[in-house]
């Protein structure tokens, strides 16, 4: 029979049934599982394999990471002023490329290429000079193997075991960066010592006066051409020891806890000795020499308030001729607050003072002794990653030039620096 | 009544068979799809570079340009592979972070490679001038409504002011920058031996690109250098410009980009002055030709001192892609007539005029959509080029230099843009005036095919 109904019902049955479908995949399934969602996902996914950057195979991962740092620094060393601008010599701006791959549950392996890079370099401004040298360098290049249990070994150009070793544990205020325990030497390490006179005293530099083979600082080491191996954190403590170049060492011993009750603390020590001058610059006619240092700094986590200090020394030995100071040291103390006094990031506002002690550089000076102060505030964007620094810096002090037997008093050398990193 | 029952159980069972049919073509879609974006992610997972962190952008990008560049200086000729200096190889990372709805910050560095120098080989070091070098280090903040400050090393508002281009030929071969195209060659003298007693090595020779102010920059064009910059944001298509740095140089400068009429037109004009002291290893921003590193010593209280200024404009009626370009500049050096009795009556200005015309249209577009815009271009450069109070020509000081160029080539673009083929030719004639005369010269000529390939 042809009913009138089939002709009636099969719109309804449509019409029914399209509204059952609707009611089953209903809105929120429909924007959540639909093809909607998937075609968007699609597209997205389609758009990122147009547009990333691939690696060069599927083992080992791959890293691009690095930051920008350029500055305005003003400068007046008494007799003269003026204002440059460049990359900040201190944490110059880098690229870096590292990974690593899991081998299994207990062993990795991994590297570090980072190649440094600067414009006008901060570190190498002086009255006549901004530091235009562009240039390009190997800061890093290594390998390692990693056991959880075993610790770590890695080979190539790295930081040795008393690399920053009192910079790196400036870290809960923000000023590792900025303001460390090298931060002042590297500042005005290239301009001419003037005297009270304004006249230059017999073309030394800030740096010939001070001491330490690495940024003028005693009792750290750099980047060098090393063998180095760090335990495995116990309980807040690790410890590294390095080996290279020809020949010289270094270990040292760190603390970190974030959390001791209302306090972050971290310290750490460090010993290294060196029989190759060349790498560790100890000195032109120095047949070895050795350094140690230890910092510490402690934070009340509520807050803010830190204090940080550190001091380092270094020694020249086996000399072919009598100096007359063969050992350099200094001291640094400082303090602040940080704070997220504002939704755009947390602000530093610090003080600091450092002394050195210098020792003799050999047909340069008999002696020299520094002081530093430096205040600032440091203010960080976090959406954009970036840190923007003010810190004025004063130095003075007096120096025994080279076969003199008094010492000739330096003019006070002022500096501002305004600028900022970002890292991505 | 019954067909009304009937039909509600049979419309009930069909929603039920349709609703389910529904369910499972979504369930197996959804799964396909599931299983296909899971490979896809995971295939991403493997393979891909990852970032730092979360909050910049990381963009790498960069550029391949090299080429063969075929030379004649008139006695000898020679062929030799080398990264076209017009717009040389480069990688670059950069990337930006919103901080709020109007304000930003980002960052760019930006490494330029050169396997040989198309600007600086001789005739004896095909490899001369090869390396790596920093072209741009520098961070920003930027505000919608207050414009942009960069600090770091960069260009400034003259940094290519008078190489502006609409066509591909920019990439090229620019119409005002003659040195990037084989004026690290020396110059020959009429009887074919080199200058400066250098005979027929080129060792201590005066080489073309010493015509251009010495440095080879032409006059009125700035150079990257480590500064604090500052744009305004843009204003029916404007930009003012203005930048400080090194010790001291600074320069402001003005921007057009837009479309009038079926025209779209990129235009340009900066002015600076700068009293900085080249070094040897320094990289300056405007490089005035006397100064106390070239025989006025430190001091003496006459630091260099020297202003410029240069423009360019370029013109591209978008129906026919015909276009014509224009540039000039003109340097003046306060120092020269200071650099000694000689130069007491030297001409203390350089400038430069360059025009170039073409057509750039999708000729090959019906022979495969692969290709992309043919530019057909020439070009004519004229230098009048100031004293030299660096160089010697022969032992004798130079008052004067003259350039002139003419030349034609081809750009063809694949897949849009980002690869492009050329081929170019340039005919150059170059003068000096010395103290003792103006001696003959042999001209020089090139030819270059290559390509430049962006990632």
């Amino acid at each position: 029979m042809t009913s009138v109904f089939k002709k009636s019902v099969a719109p309804l049955a449509v019409m029914a049934a399209l509204g059952a479908g609707a009611a089953i995949s209903g809105p929120a399934a429909a924007a959540d599982l639909g093809g909607d969602c998937c075609a968007d996902l699609e597209e997205r996914i389609a758009e990122l394999e147009a547009t990333a950057a691939r690696k060069g195979n599927r083992k080992v991962s791959l890293t691009v990471s690095g930051w920008v740092n350029e500055m305005v620094m003003f400068w007046d060393d008494g007799t003269e002023s003026n204002t440059y601008v460049g990359t900040n010599g201190l944490e110059q701006s880098r690229v870096k490329f590292s990974g690593k791959a899991k081998i299994d549950k207990d062993w990795s392996a991994g590297y570090t290429i980072e190649l440094g890079v600067k414009g006008g370099d901060s570190g190498a401004f002086a009255q006549d000079d901004t530091g235009s040298a562009n240039s390009i360098s190997v800061r890093k290049s290594y390998w390692y193997l990693k056991s959880e249990s075993l610790g770590q070994v890695s080979v190539g150009q790295n930081g040795t075991s008393t690399y920053h070793l009192l910079d790196d544990v400036n870290g809960f205020s923000n000023l590792r960066n900025y303001s460390d325990a090298e931060a002042a030497a590297v500042a005005l390490g290239s301009f001419e010592l003037r005297d009270n006179n304004g006249n230059t005293v017999g073309g030394l530099l800030w740096k010939d006066a001070l001491r330490g083979f690495n940024n003028s600082t005693p009792g750290q080491s750099g980047r060098r051409n090393v063998v180095r191996y760090d335990t495995p954190e116990f309980a807040g403590f690790s410890a590294s020891a390095s080996w290279g170049e020809d020949d010289m060492w270094d270990t040292s011993l760190s603390y970190v806890n974030k959390a001791l009750g209302d306090f972050g603390v971290a310290a750490q020590v460090g010993y290294g000795e060196s029989s190759d001058p060349g790498a560790t610059k100890c000195g032109s006619n120095a047949l070895k020499c050795t350094w140690w240092g230890a910092a510490g700094t402690i934070i009340h986590n509520p807050t803010g308030l830190f204090v940080y200090g550190g001091y380092g020394s270094q020694e020249l030995e086996d000399l072919p001729v009598a100096v007359s100071e063969a050992t350099s040291d200094f001291w640094i103390i400082q303090g602040g607050i940080v704070q997220k006094w504002m939704p755009l990031g947390k602000t530093t506002i610090f003080g600091e003072f450092r002394h050195d002690d210098a020792g003799s550089n050999l047909g340069k000076t008999e002696s020299a002794d520094i002081d530093y102060w430096a205040a600032g505030v440091v203010q960080n964007i976090d959406a954009a990653a970036m840190d923007v620094y003010l810190i004025y810096r004063n130095a003075s002090g007096d120096v025994v030039e080279d076969g003199a037997a008094t010492a000739t008093k330096l003019d006070d050398f002022d500096l501002i620096q305004l600028g900022a990193r970002i890292q991505f | 009544m019954f067909w009304k029952r009937e039909a509600a159980v049979v419309a009930a069972a069909l929603a039920g068979v349709a609703a389910g049919a529904i369910k499972a073509a979504q369930a197996g879609d959804l799964q396909a799809c599931c299983v296909d974006l899971e490979e896809r992610i995971a295939e991403l997972e493997a393979t891909t570079a990852h970032k730092g962190n979360r909050k910049l952008e990381l963009n790498i990008s960069g550029q391949v340009n090299e080429g063969i560049l075929f030379w004649d200086d008139g006695r000898e000729s020679n062929a030799s592979v080398v990264t076209n200096e017009s717009s040389r190889t480069r990688l670059r990372v950069e990337g930006a972070a919103k901080i709020s709805s109007d304000w930003k910050a980002g960052y760019r560095i930006e490494i330029g490679v050169r396997a040989a120098n198309s600007k600086r080989f001789t005739q004896d070091k095909p490899q001369e001038g090869a390396g790596i070098d920093l072209r741009h280090s520098y961070w920003y903040i930027d505000s919608k409504t207050y414009g942009r400050l960069t600090l770091g090393h960069t260009g400034g508002a003259g940094e290519g002011v008078t190489e502006i281009n609409l066509a591909q030929s920019k990439s090229a071969a620019k119409y005002s920058d003659m040195e990037d195209l084989g004026l690290g060659l020396a110059m020959r003298l009429s009887n074919g031996l080199y200058s400066n007693g250098s005979g027929t090595t080129t060792s201590g020779a005066f080489t073309w690109r010493r015509l251009i102010r010495d440095s080879g920059v032409q006059p009125g064009e700035g150079r990257r250098a480590d500064i604090i910059k500052y744009e305004t944001p843009e204003w029916n298509g404007f930009t003012l410009i203005a930048n400080w740095g090194e010790d001291d140089f600074w320069e402001t400068g003005i921007g057009y980009k837009g479309k009038v009429g079926g025209f779209k037109i990129a235009a340009g004009i900066a002015y600076g002055e700068s009293s900085e002291i080249k070094t040897a290893t320094s990289t300056v921003g405007i490089d005035c030709m006397a100064q106390n590193a070239q025989g006025i010593p430190p001091g003496s209280g006459r630091d260099a001192h020297c202003q410029q200024w240069g423009g360019s404009i370029s013109i591209m009626h978008e129906a026919s892609g015909l276009y014509a370009n224009f540039a000039a500049g003109k340097t003046h050096d306060d120092l020269i007539r200071r650099s000694g009795p000689t130069f007491s009556n030297a001409d203390p200005d350089s400038s430069f005029w360059a025009v170039e015309g073409g057509l750039e249209r999708a000729l090959l577009s019906d022979v495969s959509p692969a290709f992309g815009k043919t530019t057909l271009f020439g070009q004519y450069y004229d230098l009048d080029g100031g004293a030299s109070a660096r160089s010697t020509f022969d032992g004798d000081a130079i008052l004067g230099t003259g350039l002139t160029s003419y030349g034609g080539g081809i750009v063809q673009g694949i897949v849009d843009k980002e690869i492009q083929l050329y081929a170019l030719a340039r005919h150059y004639r170059g003068s000096v005036t010395t103290t003792a005369g103006s001696p003959d010269m042999k001209p020089l000529d090139i030819f270059m095919a290559g390509a430049i390939v962006r990632f």
